[in-house]
């Protein structure tokens, strides 16, 4: 999608462990490769060379991703050991307290699909979200870099 | 084919001591460390599930119980925190934010 819609897409991933024996190594991995700017490498990495290889999701594979990825070892454990685990606990109870319960869940300026859906029902939203805020960008002192704090974090639901 | 026969005889007589001193023990190290892993896992996930109800505990649950878990309403919304890793402009008019894990 962000590739279809580059200048108008940002694509955000929060972490929502619901598989927790299988999914929390690599939770913590992702977020400490992010905290030294590589989640995207480390989270392809994670479902090509681990999920999608035989799940292997363990602690040694992770390590060995992170080398392949380039990150700095010792800063990679420590994050993981450290505040990788408060980073997964905050996302998991953001999402919640919007109705999350399974993945993967998304979000659309606020608005709620749920589970894997096809492509057209995203661009569907997308679009119509898009038209939203172009009509709103230049009005009441909107614009493109402040719309989602003014239009989705402001005005929308906090909770369910 | 005697002499042959004993001297295979002697060799294996040589080989196995070597094998019931080594194997165990290095096979006791391996089971102490699969342990200590696993120790570490389970605290991981016990710490994790831990968090004023919610957290990975309560996320588990609310996904084993989904029939009776109240869902955002699509159109509806919500102020959902768009912080973290992302690809796309930070312009973006449209955030799509992803709930995912590995599994």
């Amino acid at each position: 999608m962000a590739k279809q819609y580059p200048k108008d897409v940002r694509i955000v991933y929060k972490h929502f462990v619901v598989h927790p024996q299988q999914a929390t190594i690599p939770a913590l991995a992702a977020c400490a490769a992010d905290k030294q700017g590589k989640f995207h490498q480390m989270y392809e990495a994670i479902w090509e060379k681990g999920f999608n290889a035989g799940r292997n999701l363990s602690q040694e594979n992770m390590d060995k991703l992170a080398g392949e990825v380039g990150l700095n070892m010792q800063k990679f454990k420590a994050d993981m050991d450290g505040d990788c685990k408060n980073v997964i606990r905050q996302d998991q109870q953001q999402m919640a307290s919007v109705g999350v319960g399974g993945t993967p869940a998304f979000f659309v300026n606020g608005r709620f699909l749920s589970g894997a859906r096809p492509p057209e029902q995203f661009k569907a939203l997308i679009d119509e979200e898009l038209k939203k805020a172009n009509d709103r960008v230049g009005k009441e002192g909107t614009t493109a870099s402040n719309y989602y704090q003014k239009w989705v974090m402001e005005k929308g639901k906090k909770s369910l | 084919m005697r002499r042959l026969g004993l001297l295979f005889l002697s060799a294996l007589g040589l080989a196995l001591p070597g094998c019931q001193r080594d194997e165990p023990s290095q096979l006791g190290e391996k089971l102490d460390l699969m342990i200590k892993k696993q120790e570490e896992t389970n605290n991981l996930l016990r710490d994790m599930a831990k968090g004023g109800g919610r957290g990975m505990g309560a996320a588990t649950g609310g996904a084993a119980a989904g029939g009776d878990r109240k869902r955002p309403d699509p159109n509806e919304v919500y102020a959902v925190n768009a912080v973290g890793p992302s690809v796309g402009p930070k312009d973006a008019k449209v955030t799509l934010v992803e709930a995912f894990d590995f599994a």
